[in-house]
């Protein structure tokens, strides 16, 4: 059975379209990745995959509810944590998940009880009677989603949960993410422009750009769609002409594409396309290349190709 | 999760959250002392014009600071549901399987609670400038209750105007609107002493009632038709504001 199916989803606001036309399917028990820039529409997705917008146009259903219709058996099922990191920050962190599992319906023993278990499983004992406005970055985000998880949710939603983290904070989030999904087989949307968090969490991704769902697939597959190959090339600043370099080198057979950078060129080559000092080598003709490296693609790669890339919107 | 369960957890959350804002404490207690240290001392004379019905201008004006007060208290609602609004954590609220009409009950029963505590407080500020309530437990209950009735109607419309706007700087802005409400009464000056333009605002206005209700319950030991009079405006400008506010909270819904 599909977990959250999103059929031709649309949401303007005002002139502003949002999400133009997105559909998803996603399995129950999966971790499924909506990547994408910033302002592609993945927050006002989830938002309305989550019971908090109404989309203008398309339907919604989680694990086979209409959210328009059962909203509240819906919100029973799900538990969000969003990119906001909304939290009550004069509560103590006892007080934060207490309170929630009381308002998903726990009985008030068994509500204490469950803030407990969350606290022991998320590190936080320590910091249980202390103030959540003086947690850290990385213990905010642990409450955050230890209080999305209270009442034991079927399908989370997690929007952007390791903005703004150090390494270590963010590997401890996704530690807990992967455990909730192994263990409690929980299905989960989360959302995130790190291309490494699609890839380490996600079992498949959709790549959202200008409110549209433009790829689909396993992280292996999308990278496979870019390119067999990505060779990034640096070119000296004072006597390049970079989109004049790419026009000659996507002119080469086996290009798939050259995309202009700030500090160079980035060429996608095929299937049997030129090796890395051949590209170099049509490059040198154009301007001084001072630096010339081939990779796999990764899912950056992706975001060139979709026309932006994070930040440069 | 039941109506009733959703908004006593909810009130219990705002009450126990009430003293880790220092500043509120203060503020509960500088101003009235201010206001009656300033009056009683400036305006005394006032008192002894024709038609005035207490020598005791300051006991004239409890009314008046007690309303004041529970305006003032209930003032930050809205600025606090903005905060939480865009915060995010309006939205985890919203994203529970609880009635939204708890949201706003559980939040403007509690700033009643607080408006009646500031109540108690400000007559026990009032005591040493010689301020009674002559009708005795049941006139201080009363009074009580009807400052929550003003503080809950004012919660309610700012709670209204903080979900409509989301700006924390139009909820500041709209906060001096319970400056006329509060002046426009016979809260500092009596009925009979104003011009008759005058006249026709004041008794337009609800919260003149509830003056009128306080200052009964303060001067006169029994019960009469100011009472009731009194209780009726309260209790209509309290379900007025909770069903703005629960309006504004729906509305999100819709969006």
């Amino acid at each position: 059975m599909s977990a959250i199916v999103a059929t031709s989803l649309r949401k303007s606001y005002g002139e502003v379209r949002a999400v133009e036309d997105v559909s998803l399917d996603v399995a129950e028990g999966e971790i499924f990745g909506l990547l994408g820039p910033n302002g592609a529409g993945k927050t006002t997705t989830v938002r309305m995959l989550a019971t908090l917008l109404r989309p203008d146009a398309g339907e919604v259903r989680i694990l086979g509810l209409d959210p328009a219709r059962d909203r509240v058996a819906v919100r029973r099922l799900m538990g969000i944590a969003l990119q906001e990191t909304g939290l009550d920050d004069l509560a103590t962190g006892r007080e934060l998940l207490t309170l929630h599992a009381r308002l998903y319906g726990l009985p008030r023993a068994r509500a204490r009880e469950r803030a407990q278990e969350l606290l022991a499983h998320f590190g936080l004992e320590e910091a249980a009677d202390r103030r959540v406005g003086e947690y850290s970055g990385g213990m905010r985000r642990r409450i955050d989603l230890a209080s999305a998880l209270v009442h034991s949710p079927k399908v989370v939603f997690l929007d952007e949960p390791t903005v703004g983290l150090d390494p270590a904070a963010r590997a401890q989030l996704w530690g807990a993410v992967r455990r909730l999904n192994r263990e409690e087989g929980t299905t989960i949307l989360l959302t995130t422009h790190y291309m490494e968090e699609a890839e380490r969490l996600a079992g498949r991704l959709a790549v959202i750009d200008r409110g549209r769902v433009v790829m689909e697939g396993t992280a292996a597959q999308l990278k496979a769609r870019v390119a067999k190959r990505v060779v990034t090339l640096a070119l000296d600043d004072e006597e390049g002409d970079f989109p004049r370099v790419a026009r000659a080198l996507a002119a080469m057979p086996g290009v798939l594409r050259a995309l202009p950078t700030p500090e160079g060129v980035v060429v996608h080559v095929g299937e049997g396309g030129p090796r890395a000092d051949e590209v170099r080598a049509v490059a040198e003709k154009e301007a001084r290349v001072v630096g010339a490296t081939s990779n796999d693609p990764t899912l950056d790669d992706l975001f060139l190709t979709t026309g932006r890339k994070e930040g440069s919107q | 999760m039941s109506f009733l369960t959703a908004t006593d957890e909810l009130l219990r959350k705002t009450l126990r959250q009430f003293p880790r804002v220092p500043p509120d404490i203060v503020q509960a207690l500088a101003i009235p002392l201010f206001l009656f240290a300033l009056f009683s001392l400036q305006m005394a004379a006032v008192s002894r014009l024709p038609g005035f019905p207490t020598e005791n201008y300051a006991q004239f004006l409890l009314p008046q600071i007690i309303v004041f007060t529970a305006f003032t208290s209930a003032n930050g609602a809205g600025y606090g549901l903005v905060l939480e609004a865009k915060s995010g954590y309006l939205d985890k609220l919203r994203a529970m399987p609880i009635p939204r009409a708890s949201i706003v009950l559980g939040r403007l029963l509690a700033v009643g609670l607080r408006a009646m505590a500031q109540a108690l407080l400000v007559l026990a500020v009032a005591f040493p400038f010689g301020i009674r309530v002559a009708g005795g437990v049941l006139g201080v209950v009363g009074i009580l209750l009807l400052a929550a009735c003003v503080a809950i109607a004012w919660a309610g419309i700012m709670s209204m105007l903080g979900l409509l706007t989301r700006s924390p700087e139009a909820v500041e802005a709209s906060t001096v609107l319970f400056i006329p409400l509060t002046y426009l009464t016979t809260g500092a000056m009596p009925l009979a002493l104003m011009s008759p333009a005058v006249q026709g605002v004041v008794r337009a206005n609800p919260v003149t009632y509830v003056v009128e209700g306080i200052r009964a319950f303060s001067l006169d030991a029994g019960l009469s038709v100011v009472h009731l009079e009194a209780f009726a405006s309260g209790l209509a400008m309290a379900l007025v504001g909770v069903a703005l506010a629960t309006w504004a909270m729906r509305r999100l819904d819709t969006r």
